[in-house]
């Protein structure tokens, strides 16, 4: 028992949260979501997601070539070549040039590569190969979510414990311009930001991490109101802790249980706020794609039979959504150690 | 109990005007059915949409009208006999059917009204009044009849004059009117069958004023009994109507559907004493309302659950044993992108502007549009124009027209337009930047589109810019001509090739003509097209107006839609229209089956 007095803070939290199977499982979760994400976006795996390389739905590899595609019969329809009568070459101001267009054109002409009538997880509607899609999806939607999260939860913890700690004249000025932010509705509140960033994934990320504070920004003043009094606090003031000190060093972990839910929580509405953004036009831009984009998808495809893209997202989502939200728990658990062991 | 009595009234007025077999609607049947999209008001002088215009076209009635079943689009009698015309297509004379009156209204003081001349001369002028909402309509009289300009011009800053009299408006007396044009125009018997010119009362829209498109007065079959915007609307059946009996048109190649002519046959029309209609925005939403029986028809089926139904153009599996009234046809519209011709890049006349354009129309894929986005639920569009219309030639083919990025590709290396700084886009001649810009609207699930489209401007090495925006900024930027390149739908008003070719007309260039194409060949066919009565003469002209249009690339032609529409057994006498319009009134319900199809 001597010996784990001896623990720093950080290093008994992490030694509780190693002994919990379930974080154990959780972490090996992200891991491979994360490091599929990392890959990702080195261009390591799913580079070429956007390439057409099986025909219209394309079955999933087990239900094999025979399963009946209507669509992708369709889609293997090429456009009829017509000759070019001499009425359209009359009025036409390119007709000396077409001998030289066919011509250079063979140059850029590229054998037609087959498209083939199955893949892994099945094709969606332009048959593309929806495993390479969902890791490619699921890079863009983990970025936008963590990192709007991490940045929504670092931009409410400092002013709510700047408002919180310090109150007075500091913290009123916080608390007004809390009110004004959140009296402005919040999509008008998206789009002026959206307007004022420009478009892209960054943008997304920003918005919404600048928007998505307000909520943490209470809880977290809130709390240090409640912990500034508290004996630890007074303790901390009378051996001349600085202000900084007492804030981050002293009063942070004994919040931390509490970012670390907001975080959680933010990830999960920012994965699908995300869907919003895009479906307005400011969200994930055409060439790229997303877990919202591809369920926003899913709905037209379900009349038509096709169910693999629903259930491919479905299941990598919530497993994503169901392991950060255990994670996060168990990370509170373990980093307060007067809650409860089961 | 009231409308008892209006029965006996009306039934005593039938009988002295028109040997029908008169008949009253029955009021314990109700047709349910929706709006995909919300309406704007009920006075067609004021709103343009085409839901109002639904609605409008049951309570108000146009001189003509198209024969419901027959085939191609035949005029008939409505308010008025067909017209005479004189002075090769300058003078047109309605004679008005005596007997006709309005529905009842407060403004008429108690007195039965009925629809004279002069009724359809205030009509016409309040068409092109703008204090009618900016006069939504007016190109259907603007710039064409005698004098009437003078008085769009006079009313530019003070109230519009309606008494003053003009030549080409005249009412010869009580039941004869006369309109006059400057130039000859077939298409002005087509125009007096649009819903736009539905016969309106004066007393009733001087009485009501802002407030008329909530109070519409018609001599329609039907009369508008409440009205929640945007949601609800309930019609009922006009005690005042003279009762109409179905009997085809005939004439050289004429087609009638018989099945829907027998279930017409012998009876007085309506017979539905309500039309029920809800705003459903979601296609999902209205297919599911209409498979548990809450909505007896369901025009224009989403392209998914059109293609669930019926995969080969027949319903099929279960579906079939439904016994579900069923119809597909090509619509009368078209669907097509558009280049600003007065842009600095992708606008102008010179050769290598012609290639750029034709460089993007080759990245076009036309054939995955069809056959990914729309489930096959359309035609490949080969010229400006439309099915069901005059002047439409279904063997035409845009021999320019196919998929070829190798050949774009081509075409913008011998223009110039290089990589020159090696970022993997080409640059205009001269090396100076290109990026095209793509507007669109938010609202519309587009993205499709935009996939296809971006994938056909990678493939030849224009950077593409994708800039969303709500719908009327959109309309106000197409109309405006601040845009680069952007999407149109065209359907028809009335159904001549010269409404869709209006739309690529010089004179035109505007908020009518969007893509301001000015070509002095085509503009020289449109003005004789526009002057003649359909020939096989005037077809040759319209195909060559396409060919110029093809050359050129105003446009890059998407798809004529098909649409599919279901109805339930027990609603007879459905059937689409290619007008678009419903026309509700020729249907039943057999009451004891839909009661037994709801309650399942």
């Amino acid at each position: 028992m001597t010996q784990q007095a001896s623990y720093g803070f950080w290093r008994a939290a992490g030694k509780r949260l190693w002994a919990d199977k379930l974080a154990r499982v959780c972490m090996a979760i992200l891991a491979i979501y994360f490091a599929m994400a990392v890959a990702s976006g080195l261009g390591w795996i799913a580079a070429d997601w956007n390439e057409e390389v099986g025909v219209s739905y394309a079955n999933p590899s087990f239900l094999g070539e025979d399963y009946p595609n209507p669509q992708g019969k369709n889609s293997m329809i090429s456009q009829e070549v017509l000759v070019i009568d001499d009425k359209q070459k009359a009025v036409d101001p390119l007709a000396p040039y077409y001998a030289e267009i066919e011509q250079r054109a063979a140059a850029y002409e590229q054998e037609e590569l087959k498209p083939s009538w199955t893949l892994p997880l099945g094709g969606d509607k332009w048959g593309r190969d929806i495993l390479a899609k969902v890791i490619q999806a699921g890079e863009v939607s983990i970025t936008v979510g963590v990192a709007a999260a991490a940045l929504a939860v670092l931009v409410g913890t400092l002013l709510g414990a700047i408002g919180g700690y310090f109150g007075g004249k500091l913290g009123d000025l916080l608390e007004w311009f809390y009110n004004i932010f959140t009296s402005v509705p919040y999509i008008l509140l998206v789009l002026a930001f959206a307007a004022v960033f420009g478009k892209g994934i960054s943008t997304v990320i920003l918005v919404l991490g600048f928007t998505g504070w307000t909520g943490t920004y209470r809880l977290i003043r809130s709390e240090y109101i409640k912990q500034r009094g508290r004996d630890y606090v007074m303790a901390a003031n009378a051996i001349g802790a600085s202000h900084a000190r007492k804030m981050f060093v002293h009063i942070l972990p004994n919040v931390s249980h509490l970012i670390l839910v907001q975080l959680s929580q933010l990830v999960v509405d920012f994965i699908k706020a995300e869907v919003i953004l895009s479906f307005l036009g400011l969200g994930v831009p055409t060439d790229a794609v997303s877990w919202g984009i591809m369920i926003n998808e899913v709905m037209p495809e379900l009349v038509l039979g096709k169910w693999w893209q629903l259930a491919a997202v479905a299941t990598v989502m919530s497993t994503f959504v169901v392991a950060f939200g255990l994670f996060t728990d168990l990370l509170r658990d373990a980093l307060d150690p007067k809650a409860s062991r089961r | 109990m009231k409308f008892v009595t209006f029965a006996g009234l009306s039934c005593l007025a039938w009988s002295l005007v028109a040997p029908v077999h008169a008949q009253v609607a029955d009021m314990g049947k109700t047709l349910h059915t929706y709006f995909e999209a919300p309406e704007s008001g009920f006075d067609p002088a004021k709103y343009s949409d085409h839901y109002s215009g639904e609605v409008n076209s049951s309570i108000f009635e146009s001189l003509l009208a198209y024969d419901y079943l027959a085939r191609p689009q035949t005029l008939v009698p409505r308010l008025a006999e067909l017209p005479q015309i004189l002075d090769d297509g300058k003078t047109f004379i309605f004679k008005i059917k005596p007997g006709i009156y309005f529905a009842d209204d407060a403004a008429f003081k108690g007195k039965k009204r009925e629809v004279t001349a002069q009724d359809v001369v205030y009509t016409i002028q309040r068409i092109v009044d703008p204090n009618s909402r900016g006069a939504p309509w007016d190109f259907m009289f603007k710039g064409k009849v005698i004098g009437l300009d003078a008085k769009i011009e006079a009313a530019k800053n003070k109230p519009f004059d309606f008494d003053k009299p003009i030549e080409g408006l005249k009412a010869l007396d009580r039941y004869t009117f006369q309109i006059k044009l400057l130039r000859p125009d077939y298409n002005m018997p087509y125009i007096m069958a649009a819903p736009a010119t539905g016969i309106v009362a004066r007393e009733v829209i001087e009485a009501y004023g802002e407030e008329s498109e909530a109070h519409p007065v018609g001599t329609g079959p039907y009369m508008l009994k409440s009205w929640q915007r945007r949601n609800r609307i309930v019609l009922v059946a006009n005690p005042n109507y003279r009762g109409h009996q179905y009997k085809p048109a005939t004439g050289n190649g004429i087609q009638i559907d018989q099945t829907v002519a027998k279930q017409l046959e012998g009876k007085t029309f309506p017979r539905i004493g309500t039309i029920d209609i809800r705003v459903i925005e979601t296609p999902q939403a209205s297919w599911l309302s209409f498979l548990n029986g809450q909505l007896d028809t369901h025009p224009r089926l989403g392209y998914n659950y059109a293609r669930l139904i019926a995969p080969e153009n027949a319903l099929t599996g279960k579906y079939l044993s439904l016994g579900w009234r069923y119809f597909r046809e090509a619509e009368a519209d078209i669907t097509y992108y558009m280049f600003n011709m007065d842009d600095k890049v992708v606008g102008g006349y010179a050769l290598e502007k012609v290639a750029l354009r034709r460089a993007i129309a080759f990245s076009y894929n036309q054939a995955k549009e069809l056959s990914i986005i729309r489930n096959n639920q359309g035609l490949a569009a080969q010229s400006p124009l439309a099915p069901q219309i005059n002047g439409y030639d279904p063997n035409f083919r845009n021999v320019l027209g196919r998929y070829s990025p190798s050949r774009g590709n081509a075409l913008l290396d011998m223009f110039g337009y290089k990589d020159c700084d090696k970022d993997g886009w080409r640059e205009l001649p001269g090396c100076k930047p290109l990026k095209i810009t793509y507007m669109t609207s938010t609202g519309a699930d587009g993205r499709d589109q935009e996939e296809l489209l971006l994938k056909g401007f990678n493939a030849i090495g224009i950077k593409l810019d994708i800039e969303k925006m709500n719908f009327s900024d959109l309309l106000k930027n197409r109309q405006g001509g601040t845009y680069q390149f952007a999407g149109g739908a065209w359907g028809q008003d009335y159904p001549d090739a010269e409404n869709f070719m209006q739309l690529l007309y010089g004179p035109n260039a505007g908020p009518v003509n969007e893509s301001r194409f000015r070509n002095k060949d085509f503009d020289k066919l449109y003005d004789q097209i526009a002057a003649e009565p359909p020939s096989e003469a005037r077809n040759e002209r319209l195909r060559q107006m396409s060919r110029i249009v093809a050359a050129y690339v105003p446009w890059i032609y998407n798809i004529n839609r098909i649409r599919t529409h279901i109805a339930h057994p027990w609603v007879s006498g459905y059937k689409p229209h290619p007008d678009n319009m419903p026309h509700w009134y020729f249907l039943d319900i057999d009451a004891a089956k839909q009661r037994a199809g709801t309650s399942k």
